[in-house]
């Protein structure tokens, strides 16, 4: 072959080549030139960012939308809001998974001759709804709480339509807690939580940390509150066990249903022991007679821990005492409630640490009696077509009742993102947008209003809840044609006097609180009933779950693939049971037992869970159905199912408990406590922690050069005391980096894959718990660099363990040789997710193919960020130029992150404070994540 | 001592007589082999390709996850089986190297069937750290070869030391084997005619026995015996500090090199009875294999059987006086957490089964040693399984802990190793003569 010819095949061979890449199966799209910048559009490869609000519960934080090539990426808490101060819980960092989920319904569905739902078009379905609403008969629009322009709308919908509007439905009405404030006050509102006023807290019921109120605010002032200083402590009653229990610093467990007893116990002691005027005594009067011993005996709280409890409360200047949740949704709720309102009023807590001021709206939410009264009128027949606005009151009920009477509408429409028992029961079925998709706002408390604006187009042929609602109106010929853009734009100039550019830049407007007076206290008149003696036995608590608040969530693969903080249960669900309950049941964990109560059963794996009492069991709303009644009295959702009886049936189900066990074993998995070493190792050690400090790194231990870190050393430093364990850096990070859902069956094999985990650790007796978040520890010396033959994980001049992911070979030595068991490894290739989570990827972050081991990288994606900006600005990156996704999201503060060696940074101020500690520190890894051991003295 | 003299006509002499019939029984054993033969070297041969090749295509396909290893155990017993193997591979560098600069007669009868075993077994042992790897596909990037983005394999790493020991005892044992076959290959070339005698023609590399070439080779033997005997213990030191160099508890400790390197030795001789047992009875190779030297065996088995003994027992006292929480966690878990039927089954195979042997009368009982050394193997692949598995699955931090089981396609490809390995065995055991045909012969006078 001489030259010419060797170039003629070379010729044939690349046009050839050429040729068959020419693939035109694929679908053809648009390379858009990028001659002249686009002005206000789309810049590839930039993020923007957007000021919305979160809607995954009636808290309604501001949020801030990360969008990159016109599509949301991440929402991370909105700087300053006035709610919610930057942070974001779990539930909405999944807010995202929401919009990305498979389940969303794709376009309207209407059923069809055989009765099964089937797609149809907005065209088919609008007149269908337009003319029932106008037909004879009586209609009625239910929903859920809504706020804002959107409840302006409904009831302009409602006027002009005929259509009764319902009162909301929400699980967690808080009737309980209006209904005590409205008999008291007049003012049947849900008091907001001022906790970083309080110098005692006393929590009964109310898990402030995971459900109740808004939790995010709830942190982010208790971390306020610690960073003030001076002596503060925390008392919470509970029937459960629930993670707040945990948090405070000091956890009583009552019997169920006593409560009320407690609390009749501390009014009665403060009223010996405070000066209160006739009226407040004239309500305490009415309260039946509590000595300590009666109420300690009723209770089986030590008599010791309720004196303390109440000399403490008696003594403190400004404290802040709440019920809720669990506590008030029994028979003697209300009791409960009224005692608590009671309380509040005699400590002068209102307009303090008690806020009826700044309250989250729940006017319009009803109870459970409203529930039943539509139940009662769709049995009678009265019901012509009945409108369930984004509510599943079928999913969360699990009342047989409610869904037979269901049947009985002449016609059910159904609204809602993705399908649920509810929409499953609809006629007409039509899809809803995701906030992030919609135009509108949101009113997470008076005199603030978040807007909501859209990050993408619709993902598919969905309409916002306002457009839903505007659409059927303008097909019924109610108003002339418009848009919710429109509506919701004129409203926020029209009522709050706001420029919409200036809402839509800064999120939320803030017109601020009404004068904080406090409410006057009315005659008294209420009946007290809850001295008859409580039920014993054997009872099912239903507790709300911080994942899935009250089932809504329980659908998002994220959120099922995040541990529970105080079970560590991922995919499945499970039946709580106390140790001793456990014991002389002859369970133990993954046995199956059987729950019967009624004519309500159901089978459930068994998870040992520390602290909960003899005799309580408990499971977490959302997965586990259980027809748990309501209360008469206030209208609350119950919680409780006596006369329950438990039967193991002798079966084991393996279960997605991803802890090994959650005991110190002897070890010392907390930061600050020391191994329970023994003999001449176990002095040694003794002796070092007292003589306490870090021993300084002996210099010439190693035979290879130290590492030096010229301008930077990434490090984190993480508060023990503020730290929740309410999982919200799990969520972040896992949508910030990635990282991959490896599903249920792979949870069950030990092969979750999140890069930061919160490992729950409880004393012997089950009466502490730690939540200790871990994730790579970015060690000095880390054992996984010098293990890797192929240097796919290295050290770099800035202090991270870096992971070269295209270089590693899978050998996994790094992962066993990892003490802190860190490193998380692709078993399969799971970076691939069905449509439209696929779309649910960070652009910046790159996703990994099979065989290549990950972790936790602080974020680097995040200082490259930061160091192209300060690059451009000729200089060097500083303190507050970037954080970490589980720092940003962090409600209670706990997380800092920055650079060691700048001595301005907050990381160094934590890392050298006092109680700084690292993790297994005696290995001698010299990690780069400090922890502030618990107990700064705060919690007195 | 030339094959002249073996070959000559006469065989008047009883000396000379005796010698040929070695050269004949040997010979023997290599005839053409029956077709239950080839049955069995083709059941070997499924096994090999479905349950490890086919098991392995689905496990690269797919992704290592079809095997057991999670959160927090990383490695299975795809590790369990690489150390298993090498320690197989160990007795017969022992065999061959260590007892001939010994002068230990003992060796002639097995050396040739402990080299090929060497061989085999290594090969077994070099395909697991590719099967366990994540991408198996790179995995000639643990080599160190120069390329344009200046990548290098750091040599900190003990499985890069891996790496180079597996590589060089790989090379070493076959040039042993091949150096120890060359005067055989001369013998068989004169028993066939044919394709078969061009084969073993080339591969005599044109030996003729004279005097210099006798000289020459036996210095080259000598030569190659001295520079093997160290592999003995370096090879299974270097496979043992893949534990001992890291921050495991149950891992880090300093007795491992002697520890692993005795129970190679050990798990060696076990594997060398299991198969020359059989052989002997299949191929009639009862003159050339006596029980005495099967007997030698069984003590040198013995006397490895109470060095791991000393070291399990040991390893609990060192673990109980370090104080340390975290070793001494692991040594009592062992014994009775969830690997505790492992553990005690080690601990019976391994130190309880081998103690009859010093009854002399068990010593010289085939049918007894072919059982205690299929007991020593089980026992010992336990070992490797409890020292790795235990110690991964209960480390630092509770929270991590978790327990691994080892799934099918881990399981099928364990079998199919086995597969390879008796296949290439009996396929060695028909091609090759099994027993050093001309060493044999020196045994008589």
């Amino acid at each position: 072959m001489d030259r010419r010819e060797f170039l003629r095949w070379v010729g044939v061979a690349s046009g050839a080549s050429v040729l068959a890449g020419c693939d035109v199966s694929r679908k053809s799209e648009k390379i858009i030139p990028y001659l002249v910048p686009p002005e206000d559009g789309l810049v590839p490869g930039e993020a923007t960012y957007l000021a919305t609000s979160c809607t995954e519960c009636p808290a309604n934080c501001g949020i801030s939308a990360r969008v990159r090539d016109a599509r949301p990426v991440k929402v991370e808490g909105l700087a300053a809001h006035p709610v919610s101060d930057g942070a974001l819980c779990i539930r909405g960092q999944a807010s995202l998974n929401r919009l990305y989920s498979v389940n969303r319904i794709r376009q309207p569905l209407m059923k069809d001759a055989s009765g099964a739902l089937a797609p149809a078009t907005w065209e088919q379905a609008l007149p269908r709804i337009a003319g029932a609403i106008k037909g004879n008969g009586e209609h009625a629009f239910l929903s859920g709480r809504t706020s804002g322009s959107f409840s302006a709308l409904v009831g302009e919908f409602s006027t002009r339509s005929g259509v009764r509007r319902l009162p909301e439905f929400e699980l967690f009405s808080y009737a309980a807690v209006r209904e005590a404030n409205r008999a008291l006050f007049d003012q049947p509102v849900v008091p907001a939580l001022r906790p970083d006023e309080a110098d005692i807290i006393v929590t009964v019921g109310a898990d402030v940390l995971e459900t109740y109120g808004n939790p995010v605010a709830f942190s982010r002032a208790l971390a306020r509150r610690r960073d003030r200083g001076g002596a503060f402590a925390w008392y919470h009653v509970e029937p459960h066990a629930s993670m707040t229990g945990f948090k405070a610093s000091h956890r009583m467990v009552a019997r169920p249903g006593t409560e009320a007893h407690v609390l009749a116990f501390l009014l009665h002691y403060l009223a010996g022991h405070r000066s209160l005027d006739s009226r407040t005594m004239a309500h305490v009067n009415r309260v039946p007679a509590m000595s300590a011993e009666r109420a300690s005996e009723l209770s089986g709280i030590s008599r010791e821990s309720l004196d303390h409890m109440a000399e403490a409360l008696a003594r403190a200047s400004n404290p802040l005492l709440v019920a809720g949740g669990v506590s008030v949704a029994g028979d003697s709720g209300l009791d409960t409630a009224h005692l608590a309102a009671l309380i509040q009023s005699a400590c002068g807590m209102h307009g303090r640490t008690v806020d009826f001021a700044r309250v989250t709206d729940y006017s319009r939410v009803g109870s459970m009696a409203d529930i039943d009264r539509l139940s009662q009128r769709l049995e009678a027949g009265r019901v012509g077509t009945l409108i369930l606005f984004q509510v599943d009151p079928v999913g969360r009920l699990s009342d047989e009742r409610f869904e037979k009477a269901l049947g009985r509408a002449a016609l059910l429409v159904g609204v809602g993102d993705a399908m649920n028992p509810t929409l499953e029961r609809c006629d007409v079925v039509l899809p809803l947008s995701h906030a992030l998709e919609s135009w509108g706002d949101a009113e997470p408390a008076a005199g603030v209003l978040n807007a909501v604006q859209p990050a993408m187009q619709p993902l598919f042929d969905t309409l916002s809840e306002g457009d839903v609602l505007l659409r059927i109106m303008i097909e019924a010929g109610l108003v002339p044609a418009t848009t919710y853009q429109q509506y919701v734009t004129d409203r926020w100039t029209r009522e709050y006097g706001v420029a919409v550019d200036e809402m839509l830049n800064k999120g939320y407007v803030d017109r601020g609180a009404r004068d904080g007076t406090r409410p006057a206290l009315r005659d008294a008149d209420h009946r007290f009933t809850f001295d008859a003696a409580p039920a014993t036995g054997t009872v099912l608590v239903v507790a709300p779950s911080l994942r899935w608040y009250d089932g809504r969530g329980e659908s998002l693969e994220l959120l099922r693939e995040i541990p529970d903080p105080l079970s560590a249960v991922t995919w499945d669900a499970w039946v709580s049971v106390g140790p001793a309950t456990a014991g002389a049941l002859g369970v133990r964990d993954e046995d199956e037992v059987e729950l019967r109560a009624g004519g309500w059963s159901a089978r459930l794996p068994v998870r040992t869970q520390p602290g909960l009492a003899q005799d309580v069991y408990m499971v977490q709303r959302g997965v586990v159905a259980v027809p748990a009644g309501w209360s008469r009295a206030s209208g609350e959702a119950g919680v409780l199912v006596g006369e329950l009886s438990v039967r193991p049936t002798g079966r084991r189900v393996r279960t997605t408990i991803v802890s090994g066990s959650t005991a110190a074993e002897g070890r010392a998995p907390v930061p600050g406590e020391h191994p329970a070493h023994f003999g001449a190792l176990g002095r040694i050690e003794k002796e070092h922690a007292e003589g306490h400090g870090h021993e300084p790194a002996r210099e010439d231990v190693s035979f290879y050069p130290e590492p030096s870190y010229p301008k930077y050393r990434w490090a984190m430093a993480i508060d023990m005391d503020k730290c929740t364990g309410c999982s919200a850096c799990i969520a972040a990070c896992t949508i910030e980096n990635n990282v991959a859902l490896t599903g249920r069956d792979e949870h069950l094999k030990g092969r979750e894959m999140q890069w930061i985990r919160i490992e729950p650790y409880y004393a012997a007796d089950g009466s502490q718990a730690d939540f200790v978040p871990t994730m790579c520890q970015h060690c000095d010396y880390a054992p996984c660099e010098p293990v890797c033959p192929v240097y796919a994980t290295y050290h770099n001049d800035e202090g991270l363990n870096a992971q070269v992911y295209n270089r590693c070979v899978g050998t996994r030595y790094c992962a066993n040789n990892c003490s802190y068991k860190q490193r998380r490894f692709n078993w399969f290739d799971f970076s691939k997710r069905p449509h439209p989570m696929d779309l649910m990827v960070n652009p910046d972050v790159s996703v990994r193919g099979k065989g290549v081991m990950e972790k936790c990288t602080f974020c680097v994606q995040r200082i490259r960020k930061a160091r192209d900006v300060a690059k451009d600005e000729k200089r060097d990156i500083r303190e507050g130029d970037l954080t970490t996704a589980c720092a940003q999201s962090c409600p209670g503060n706990a997380i800092v992150f920055g650079n060691l060696l700048d001595e301005n940074s907050e990381v160094y101020k934590w890392a050298h404070d006092s109680r700084s500690t690292r993790l297994l520190e005696e290995l001698g890894t010299s990690p780069g994540v400090f922890y502030l051991k618990k107990g700064n003295g705060h919690d007195a | 001592m030339t094959h002249k003299t073996a070959a000559g006509s006469g065989a008047t002499h009883p000396a000379s007589e005796a010698r040929l019939q070695i050269e004949r029984d040997v010979i023997s054993a290599m005839q053409k082999p029956g077709l239950g033969y080839w049955a069995l070297v083709g059941f070997f041969a499924v096994v090999f390709g479905v349950c490890l090749l086919g098991a392995w295509a689905w496990q690269i396909y797919k992704g290592i996850g079809v095997g057991g290893q999670q959160n927090p155990v990383g490695w299975g017993v795809y590790i369990v089986n690489f150390v298993f193997w090498v320690g197989i591979a160990h007795s017969g560098t022992l065999i061959s190297a260590v007892l001939f600069l010994f002068r230990s007669k003992f060796r002639a009868s097995f050396n040739r069937a402990a080299e090929a075993m060497t061989v085999i077994a290594v090969m077994c042992a070099g395909m697991y750290p590719l099967i366990h790897l994540g991408r198996a596909w790179y995995f000639f990037w643990l080599l160190p070869y120069p390329n344009q983005r200046l990548l290098w394999t750091n040599f900190k790493s003990p499985l890069e030391w891996d790496v180079f020991a597996v590589s060089t005892y790989l090379t070493i044992s076959v040039v042993f084997f091949y150096v120890g076959l060359i005067p055989d290959f001369a013998i068989v070339k004169r028993y066939t005619k044919g394709f078969s005698r061009h084969v073993y023609s080339a591969l005599s590399l044109g030996w003729l026995g004279t005097k210099t070439q006798w000289r020459n080779y036996n210095m080259l033997y000598a030569l190659l015996a001295g520079f093997a005997a160290p592999l003995v213990l370096s090879v299974h030191s270097v496979v043992s500090w893949d534990f001992a160099m890291g921050l495991v508890p149950g891992w880090h400790t300093t007795i491992f090199a002697p520890y692993f390197v005795a129970g190679a030795i050990f798990s060696g001789c076990a594997m060398v009875m299991t198969l020359c047992i059989p052989m002997r009875k299949i191929q009639k190779l009862d003159r050339v294999m006596p029980i005495d030297h099967f007997e030698k065996l069984a003590k040198t088995m013995l006397f490895t059987s109470m060095i791991v003994g000393y070291a399990y027992i040991i390893e609990f006292i060192l673990s109980y006086y370090s104080g340390n929480v975290y070793e001494f966690g692991i040594f009592a878990d062992r014994a009775t957490g969830h690997y505790k039927y492992q553990y005690w089954g080690m601990v019976f195979c391994n130190m309880i089964v081998p103690l009859p042997l010093f009854i002399k009368k068990l010593r010289r009982s085939l049918p007894y040693l072919f059982v205690t050394s299929i007991f020593v193997n089980i026992g010992m692949w336990l070992e490797r399984f409890v020292i790795i598995i235990t110690s991964l699955s209960k480390e630092f931090v509770p929270y991590a802990w978790g327990a691994y089981k080892p799934s099918m396609i881990e399981i099928s490809i364990t079998i199919g190793t086995f597969g390879f390995f008796f296949m290439m065995f009996l396929l060695f055991a028909k091609f090759l003569p099994v027993v050093a045909i001309t060493e044999k012969k020196e045994e008589v006078h």
